[in-house]
Order: C-alpha cells, then sequence, then structure tokens
C-alpha cells in the first residue's frame, strides 16, 4: 500500500470552490493508486467561525481578566480542525468517494502533556491502516493528539502548538511510512524570499530538510520548522505544493539532494515579522562583568523571556528581546539595584534608555546614602526598539571568506544601518531598523539570489 | 511518481525530537580578533575594509559582531599571523586573544526555551569559563571561552542538561 499524506491548510478549505479543488487533488491521488490520508487544518483565518483565532477569542471574551484553563482552551481550539476534518470528509462522500474522519486521538497520535504546545511522542497507527486497507480516504485532524494516558483517566485533547497541522502530517508520513508528504497551502512551493516584497521571487524545486527548517526559524512561513525536522528524522520526502495550480511545488529532502536535481548555493532572504528591541548593557571593564552578565540572564529566565542575537565586548553585554515583552523587561531593568562581588563590594543600579525615569530617579536617590559605605556604579542600557532580523539562508556559502563582506557591503550600499550581525553555518544574519526591512530583503535578494554576486 | 525518491527507514518509537538540549560540542583551535574601526561613516567603511582584507588572504571569519567603536569575530587559530600581517598594514588598533574554544550546546527550537542562556551562563560560571563571545542560532548557543576551561565547561554543560560525558 503506497501511503501518501496530504495536508490542506486553512486558506484550502475555507470555501465550498477551494474544498472542492482539494477534494479533487485526493481523489487523483487515489485513482493513481495511493492511499490518501488527508490532515486538514481549521477552516479560513481569524474572523472566520471555525478558525481557531476565533475560538480563542470566543472564551477569551467571557471576561478577559481571567485567562482559560489550558487544558479547557486546548479542548476548545480542538474543535476547529474537528468540524474541518468532518467538513472534508463529507466532501469526499458527496463526490462518490468513501471517506472516514478522525481526530488526532482517534488517529493514534499521543503527545506529552504540554498544553497548547505539545510534542508527538508515538503513533498507533492501526485504526488509519484498518480504514485505508477497507478502501477509504482517512481524513485527520491535524494539530492535535492526546497526551499519554495517566492512572486510568480517559486521556487528554493536546494540541501542538502553532503550524500543528504540518506537523500532523510530517508525524503521520512517518508512523506510516508513507511514499511522501504533500504540503498544500496558497503558494506554490519555497520561495526565495516573502512574495509580498519581492513578486517575483523564484520558487525553489529543491531544498534541503536543514535549509527548510532554517528558513522557516527565520521567519519564512510556508511550512513549519518542526513538519520538517520530523521529515528529516525519519527521511520522508516532503512536497511544498499549491492548493490552486497543477506546479510540481518544492521537494524537501536529505542535504544530498534528489536525482538529478541540484540543491541551491543560496536558499533565500528571509525576515521576522515580529519587531525585535535590542539592548546595550554598558557594564564597563570591572572584575564583576561576568557576575553581572550571570544575573540578567537569571532575570530574564526568571521572567520567562527569550533572549537572542546574544553579543559581548570587553565593556558591554547585548541582547535582543522579543517587542511582546518589552514593557516587562523594562520594568523589570529600570532601577534594578544589584549587589555584585562576594561579599557584595559595590551596588550596580540599571539606567534604561537616554532619559532617566522617575523610578531610575528615585532609587539613586535612595542609594546616595549608602554611597558612603559602599560603591554605587550606574550602567546605562541603550535601547533599540522596532528593530528586525534579516536573513540570508546560504548553507553553501556562510563560512565561504569575503561573504560576510559582501554581505555587509550590500546592506551599507543601499543606506541601511546594520545594528548586530549574526552567523552559523546555515546563514547570515543582521539586526536592521523596521523601516529598513522591506529594502533589506529587496537588496539582499537582488544581490545574493539574482546577480548571484558571491558567483567566482 | 514517487519510486525514485529515498524510501524512508521505517517507523521509531519516538516521532518527534526531545525537547531541550541534546548535545554540548567543542571545538578547539580559535582565535578572537577584536579591531578599532571607529563609528559612523568612517567606521561602516573600516568594517568593509577588514573583512576585505582578511579574505582576500583566504581567510574564513565567524561570530562577527558590530561594537560602538568596535569589530570583533573568531577566526581559525592557524590564521592569526596572517589576520596580524592584514591589521597592522590597514593601521588599525587590534588585539588578538589566542587559544580559545567553542563549546556549542544544542537544543531542538532554541529561540523559544526561556532560560537556556541563563542555565549556559551557570554552568559556564561554575566551570570558571569565562565567556568572551557568544552566538546563538535556532539550534544552538556557541560560547567562545579559554580552550584550557572548554573541556571543563562542557563537562559542566553536560552535568546541568543530564547528558552522557564528553570525551576530549
Amino acid at each position: 500500500m503506497k501511503i501518501l499524506v496530504m495536508k490542506f491548510g486553512g486558506t484550502s478549505v475555507d470555501t465550498p470552490e477551494h474544498r472542492e479543488i482539494a477534494a479533487r487533488k485526493v481523489i487523483r491521488a487515489k485513482e493513481d493508486g495511493f492511499a490518501p490520508v488527508v490532515v486538514v487544518s481549521a477552516i479560513g483565518r481569524r474572523g472566520a467561525p471555525y478558525a481557531t483565532d476565533t475560538l480563542i477569542e470566543f472564551l477569551r471574551s467571557i471576561d478577559p481578566s481571567v485567562p482559560p484553563n489550558p487544558r479547557e482552551m486546548d479542548l476548545m481550539m480542538a474543535c476547529g480542525e474537528i468540524i474541518s476534518t468532518v467538513v472534508m470528509a463529507h466532501t469526499l462522500k458527496t463526490m462518490g468517494y468513501d471517506a472516514v474522519a478522525l481526530t488526532g486521538g482517534q488517529a493514534g497520535i499521543i503527545t506529552d502533556n504540554e498544553y497548547g504546545n505539545a510534542r508527538v511522542l508515538q503513533i498507533h497507527p492501526q485504526a488509519i491502516r484498518h480504514h485505508l486497507e477497507a478502501g477509504r480516504i482517512v481524513v485527520v485532524a491535524g494539530f492535535q493528539g492526546v497526551a499519554e494516558e495517566k492512572m486510568g483517566f480517559h486521556p487528554d485533547i493536546t494540541t501542538l502548538g502553532r503550524g500543528g497541522s504540518d506537523t500532523t502530517a510530517s508525524a503521520l508520513g512517518a508512523a506510516l511510512n508513507a511514499v511522501a508528504v504533500e504540503i498544500y497551502t496558497d503558494v506554490n512551493g519555497v520561495k526565495t524570499a516573502d512574495p509580498d516584497i519581492i513578486p517575483d521571487a523564484k520558487t525553489l524545486p529543491v531544498i534541503s530538510y536543514e535549509e527548510v527548517a532554517e528558513i522557516a526559524h527565520q521567519g519564512a512561513k510556508v511550512l513549519h520548522p518542526r513538519a520538517a525536522e520530523i521529515a528529516m528524522l525519519h527521511n520522508i520526502p516532503l512536497w511544498v505544493k499549491c492548493t490552486f495550480t497543477d506546479e510540481p511545488g518544492t521537494l524537501v529532502t536529505s542535504s544530498e539532494g534528489a536525482e538529478g536535481v541540484e540543491l541551491p548555493e543560496v536558499t533565500g532572504v528571509t525576515h521576522i515579522t515580529g519587531k525585535i528591541v535590542y539592548l546595550v548593557f554598558h557594564i564597563g571593564e570591572i572584575p564583576e562583568k561576568a557576575e553581572i552578565e550571570l544575573k540578567l540572564y537569571q532575570l530574564m529566565a526568571q521572567a520567562n523571556v527569550n533572549l537572542y542575537l546574544n553579543s559581548y565586548s570587553h565593556d558591554t553585554l547585548s541582547f535582543a528581546v522579543p517587542r511582546d515583552r518589552w514593557s516587562l523587561v523594562q520594568k523589570l531593568l529600570d532601577g534594578l539595584v544589584m549587589p555584585v562581588g562576594s561579599p557584595a563590594q559595590r551596588l550596580v543600579v540599571f539606567r534604561v534608555g537616554e532619559e532617566p525615569s522617575r523610578e531610575y530617579l528615585l532609587q539613586r536617590q535612595m542609594l546616595e546614602v549608602l554611597g558612603k559605605t559602599i560603591e554605587v556604579r550606574e550602567i546605562a542600557v541603550d535601547v533599540l526598539e522596532n528593530c528586525t532580523m534579516v536573513s540570508l539562508i546560504a548553507a553553501k556559502l556562510s563560512r565561504r571568506p569575503g561573504i560576510m563582506a559582501l554581505f555587509l557591503r550590500t546592506l551599507y550600499e543601499a543606506g541601511i544601518p546594520v545594528l548586530q550581525t549574526a552567523d552559523s553555518e546555515m546563514s547570515l544574519s543582521c539586526l536592521v531598523n523596521e523601516s529598513d526591512v522591506e529594502k533589506a530583503v529587496r537588496v539582499l535578494h537582488e544581490r545574493f539570489v539574482e546577480q548571484r554576486a558571491y558567483a567566482r | 511518481m514517487y519510486e525514485h525518491l529515498p524510501q524512508p527507514r521505517g517507523r521509531r518509537f519516538f516521532i518527534e525530537q526531545e525537547r531541550g538540549v541534546t548535545d554540548v560540542r567543542v571545538e578547539v583551535g580559535l582565535a578572537h580578533v577584536r579591531v578599532r574601526t571607529g563609528s559612523g561613516e568612517w567606521g561602516l567603511q573600516n568594517h568593509l575594509k577588514v573583512l576585505d582584507t582578511i579574505a582576500e588572504q583566504g581567510i574564513s571569519v565567524s561570530l562577527v559582531k558590530i561594537h560602538h567603536d568596535w569589530l570583533t569575530f573568531a577566526v581559525q587559530q592557524s590564521d592569526v599571523p596572517k589576520v596580524s600581517q592584514c591589521l597592522q598594514r590597514l593601521g588599525l588598533e587590534y588585539k588578538i586573544v589566542p587559544d580559545l574554544a567553542l563549546v556549542v550546546t544544542v537544543a531542538a527550537n532554541m529561540r523559544e526555551s526561556s532560560g537556556i542562556m541563563a542555565q549556559i551562563a551557570e554552568a559556564l560560571w561554575e566551570a570558571n569559563a569565562h565567556i568572551i563571545e557568544t552566538g546563538d542560532a535556532h539550534d544552538t548557543v556557541q560560547c567562545l571561552v579559554s580552550e584550557q576551561r572548554a573541556f571543563a565547561a562542557a563537562q559542566a554543560l553536560r552535568r546541568r542538561f543530564r547528558l552522557g560525558e564528553v570525551v576530549p
């Protein structure tokens, strides 16, 4: 039995016409001799009656000051995919094909018990196999599973987090030894840049698992990185295709590539849509610098704030925090008094931003009395708000001599200030002002993808 | 249609990779370079001059960071003499710290896991390994430390994240 997993996103199933187009693709696969397992997302996007965000907002609207219990929130969110599954299975039946709808739990998807962001532990695919052997098309609700059974209680429904339906598709592909997993969306494959910025961005015919995971982590929205990681772990060929065309799409495969196709030198240019706040702590060349850095990391961890773009110099520490955590971080840092040295030999007090705040001035005033007995030192914190990260994904190039110079020159020549850089085996990234993002994507795409200016 | 593609290896018990840190590696033989480039337009031109001149020698750089007055990066220890010559030719003030190693912590979805950096910094602090520079990607945090303390740092990280012993 040649099992083919076909996943359709929310915009592929949001109208009767779109559902019919998706169903015809499934029927064609069935007619071609495959046993299709269809995974669907909730119908439509925010505002559509059964979209995940609509269901979340509905629950929260009962009393915005009381956060819903995560277990109940997962139950609520899972409804969107269950409705979509039933609708798709019924659509297939109306077109003359026997189909069955399964929830994630009924499909045998077992997860850990982290509500809202569960990880797939194992899959018991007996029910899916039973229906496939009976000749049925199986439609599985994406984005959900059930937690491991505890103390004999019937297991709870869990959801897999953002992009969870892609994860479901890849996980089912792995568990069922599928010949391939096809992810259907509203673009015709993985692009070299966001088509909203570069309308004629190319569609890549083939890309490696590592590269697609990298571009997804760096902001591209075409495929969730977890889906790529599962496919890579189990060596399942993954395709990204368009629901509304018959174009071949993009094959995601191992870094050796597939027969007759070579992986690109430059995969593309990505950008993160969420804003970032970049902080530079002017600690100074003092013996307690490492201790202050450690305490700052501990403070951010206690506040559950993710840090990235960490950078050190002989007298500073810098890192970035997500924009939506900035007000919390600002409250924690501004006027913060930290004893350092063992036993405490000095106090450091943090001043955030150019203008001292009332909180800082009050703290400073209270510390004045101590100034005679213990040294009080100020640490100024520069704040660069509304930044974002633009990345060049180029696994074959990122360590080539001269590539960072070309990357920076491209941005400098376009008059784009680069606030910080990051580099890895897979990519070169820069932090730029939000207002420069589109320009940065355009000039990097032009130089590295269109002109291939790195070529020797 | 799909016959020519690599075939799957078969079903495994665990479908997804475990959460959190999965490995700690050490890469030795590195040096850290700090060049005073100045700031403003002059600084930008100097960034390019430094990186171009070093690239002309066929030298690869990593952990490139831009600071107010400085540009910093890491190179292979074996490239230090050539890097020194380049920077002397440019007439820029610089400092090279040799005998460093990169301690690489590998984790799934690092950027969505708060607190990993704090745990890494705590482990390195316990191992008396001072962080000279860091780099982070979605699946790794790289810390540049003295080569002398690198294996102690890796052991401390492995203990912290309950991994097996590191093999030098």
